[in-house]
């Protein structure tokens, strides 16, 4: 069959997209193996936030640390990635009414990708790589591990050049007219910040590769954290362009917003592709090494013109929803558009979630602890606090968000438990955002991340006190438990729509 | 120039939301500095 | 128009005045945090450690010996603690799992503390004024800290850095 065909299209009875086949099967397949590893992850965030909670310390040590490097990378690599490829592959090909351009590259580069995770999520849960996601050298995995993120790291690119030859040739054979929408411009966005940081991968995975093999015989720990964190933070920003992205998408899909103005609004991403990069340096704020002028031009990104980027966004967003509301009546005085607005609609409620918890927690403390502040967090809880409120209220939130209109679209099967999907992104909400002001404020009384137990000590010196920490450690694991409850609430709505969901035409 | 080319549209709430918003911000950042101001000298 | 469909052909349009009022207020913002940075490199009294020398594992090793050997004015549990002249160099080793010394600092007093690592990273962590630094083998990093209160803080390591991590705990005494 000729991929080109018109038949391998089919065209949506609800939305009126025109969806390439081939395109919907790997959509599909990658977001299922997505909400697999979100699945796994969620498992053991149960478990280590529960380890965490000093009153509870629910496993022994090995096994924290253990599912501690298992969470973060299942997590923040293979079920973010997994799901962003999707993403793209839908921005790329339905949103342009395009084809994809390989489909055969998309199999190949996700079986790399599926090969690479679940081999180096075997081999941690082996404890071949008890080390965390970071794997600091000189601690040592497994060659591996080192392999299996080698091999999803190219699968993975291999992926966004597919998305971006993609768009490439769409717009060749005219499958669009003009510019392309704003939302697969934030992805194309999201895709070029994806290729520096996947190189980077490389550059640091390989050495480390050879170096647990014994082909190399030292590797500089300072060298190799200025390399991760070129791979490590850019990561975040890919997940940043996504999730703005899918805000800009959810803002349409559920009120109708229309970007307010295209100019301001991809003006903003331009800032993230030319800047946002820069800020890897605030993980070296307090390592030796690098220069006084180096730590702060970088870590403000440029001026901080990357942060203005999200500011741009965080002004835009709102302004579309509140012009569509309005249009539609909703005018009364300042936020007749807000209380109307459709809360009930599961992507509206992630979205409008997504956004704060986003912006009020995750962005804000993101850019104070990368100051001179950062001594005062720097490896405290008030990281994973930080990230929990960017990564996992922001971005995740974000993506299941779209996921309860991109599983209905793609599969052509309704949404199962539509009422669980609207109560959903409160639940989550509620849960990180307890999860990430318990830890940042663990944080501030000194917490350490990645600590079995706070109260232990050998040496006969007594362990701080970090005053306050009990009830600060019961607040985030009371909002763990909630949290690990909304997430199985959304791996239980996507599972069963995509096995029992009703057939639609 | 102005005129129908300008991009006009009316969103009042969103401004006030952002401005609160911005004054939070601000808000946390000084929190922080007076939090870094309390501990030990370094250099 | 939508943000999932094309744009209309021409979107470059002038901001409109809510937008240029709002984009004006962010950048003005953005500066500020930019300038404010380098402002508490004038102003303030905490500032980024840069000093580093490269060193390898034993000779580090040798300077911590020999500064412990000087200066040690008892042992505390097996570890020896040790009183620094005033304002000198000190030296501290961190190794899985433990530090190399308990420090007796005055207050007020600025020592100069360099930081170095026999194997893994670690993370130097003063609780509970709560002050953390990464330290890496092979780097002297050096952190020049001036005590501001008497009393006892934990010194604890805050780097994963093997399974007894969590029992890496150490100490520092400020007399007045
Ligand atoms: C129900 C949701 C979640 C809960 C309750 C949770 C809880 C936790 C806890 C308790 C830690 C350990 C902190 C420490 O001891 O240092 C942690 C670490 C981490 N989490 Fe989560 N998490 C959740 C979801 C996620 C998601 C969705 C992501 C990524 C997209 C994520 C990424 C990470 C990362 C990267 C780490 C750091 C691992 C490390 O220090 O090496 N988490 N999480
Ligand atoms: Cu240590
Ligand atoms: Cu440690």
């Amino acid at each position: 069959m000729n991929i080109t065909q018109e038949s391998a299209f089919r065209t949506c009875s609800v939305t009126g997209l025109r969806v390439h086949l081939p395109a919907q099967k790997l959509i599909i397949t990658n977001a299922v193996a997505a909400v697999v590893f979100l699945l796994i992850g969620g498992i053991l965030a149960l478990l280590i936030a529960l380890t965490r909670w000093e009153v509870v310390q629910l496993l022994p040590a090995d096994l924290y640390y253990r599912f501690l490097s298992v969470h973060g990378t299942v997590m923040l690599v293979f079920w973010i990635v997994f799901f962003e490829v999707a993403g793209l592959y839908f921005g790329g090909t339905v949103l342009l009414n395009a084809r994809l351009l390989r489909p055969g590259l998309g199999w190949f580069a996700f079986v790399l990708m599926l090969a690479g995770a679940v081999m180096s999520t075997l081999v941690t849960f082996a404890g071949g790589a008890d080390i965390m996601f970071t794997a600091y050298v000189p601690l040592k995995a497994h060659p591996l591990f080192y392999l299996g993120v080698i091999l999803f790291a190219v699968g993975a690119l291999l992926a966004v050049g597919l998305f971006l030859a993609t768009v490439i040739v769409a717009k060749k054979e005219k499958r669009y007219t003009g510019s392309v929408p704003l939302v697969t411009y934030g992805l194309i966005a999201a895709a070029i910040i994806a290729v520096f940081t996947l190189v980077s991968g490389a550059i640091v995975f390989v050495p480390a590769f050879l170096w647990s093999l014994g082909i190399i015989s030292s590797f500089d720990p300072g060298a190799y954290r200025v390399l991760f964190w070129a791979f490590g933070h850019p990561a975040q920003q890919i997940n940043l362009s996504a999730m703005v992205a899918v805000w800009y998408a959810l803002a349409t899909l559920t009120t109708g917003a229309k970007p307010v103005n295209e100019k301001l609004s991809r003006f903003a991403f331009l800032l993230y592709i030319l800047f946002i990069n820069l800020g890897s340096v605030h993980h070296l704020m307090v390592d030796p090494a690098l220069s006084q002028a180096n730590r702060i031009f970088n870590t403000s990104y440029f001026f901080y013109l990357a942060v203005l980027g999200s500011l741009i966004h965080a002004y835009s967003i709102p302004a579309g929803v509140e012009v569509a509301q309005r249009a539609k009546g909703y005018a009364k005085g300042l936020f007749q558009w807000l209380v109307k607005a459709p809360w009930k609609e599961p992507g509206f409620a992630a979205l409008a979630v997504s956004f704060v918890i986003f912006g009020f927690i995750g962005g804000t403390s993101g850019v104070i602890q990368g100051m001179q502040v950062n001594m005062i967090a720097h490896n405290t809880l008030r990281i994973p606090g930080h990230f929990h409120a960017t990564v996992v209220g922001g971005t995740t939130l974000a993506f299941m968000g779209l996921a309860y209109y991109l599983i209905p679209l793609m599969t052509r099967r309704q949404l199962v438990g539509k009422a669980w999907a609207s109560a959903q992104p409160y639940i989550y909400g509620v849960g990180v955002t307890m999860l990430s002001l318990g830890m940042l404020w663990s944080g501030i009384l000194g917490v350490p991340r990645r600590t079995y137990d706070i109260a232990a000590s050998s040496a006969g010196v007594a362990a701080p006190a970090y005053a306050g920490s009990d009830v600060t450690l019961a607040i985030m694991g009371v909002g763990a438990v909630i949290a690990v409850i909304g997430g199985a609430i959304f791996v239980g709505i996507a599972v069963l729509t995509l096995l029992t969901g009703k057939k639609m035409k | 120039m102005k005129g129908e080319k300008d991009n006009k549209f009316h969103a009042p709430g969103t401004l006030v939301l952002a401005f609160i918003f911005l004054g939070f911000f601000i808000a946390l950042y000084f929190i922080n500095w007076v939090m870094l101001s309390g501990t030990w000298a370094v250099r | 128009m939508s943000s999932l469909a094309s744009p209309e052909k021409v979107w470059w349009k002038p901001l409109c005045r809510d937008e240029r009022l709002w984009v004006a207020v962010a950048l003005a913002w953005s500066l500020f945090m930019f300038f404010g940075m380098l402002g508490w490199g004038a102003i303030g009294n905490q500032h980024l450690p840069v000093e580093t020398y490269r060193v390898n594992i034993g000779e580090f090793r040798q300077l911590t010996n020999d500064f412990n050997q000087k200066y040690t004015v008892g042992t505390q549990n097996g570890v020896p603690v040790v009183r620094p002249p005033e304002g000198g160099d000190v030296y501290l080793l961190a190794s899985a799992w433990k530090w190399s010394s308990i420090l007796e600092l005055k207050e007020g007093v600025a020592y100069r503390i360099h930081l170095s690592s026999a194997d893994f990273q670690h993370g130097f962590s003063l609780q509970p004024t709560n002050l953390n630094f990464q330290i890496l083998p092979e780097y002297d990093y050096v952190v020049t800290l001036t005590p501001d209160k008497a009393g006892e803080y934990q010194v604890v390591c805050n780097e994963f850095c093997g399974p007894g991590h969590n029992l890496m705990v150490g100490k520092i005494i400020v007399t007045e």
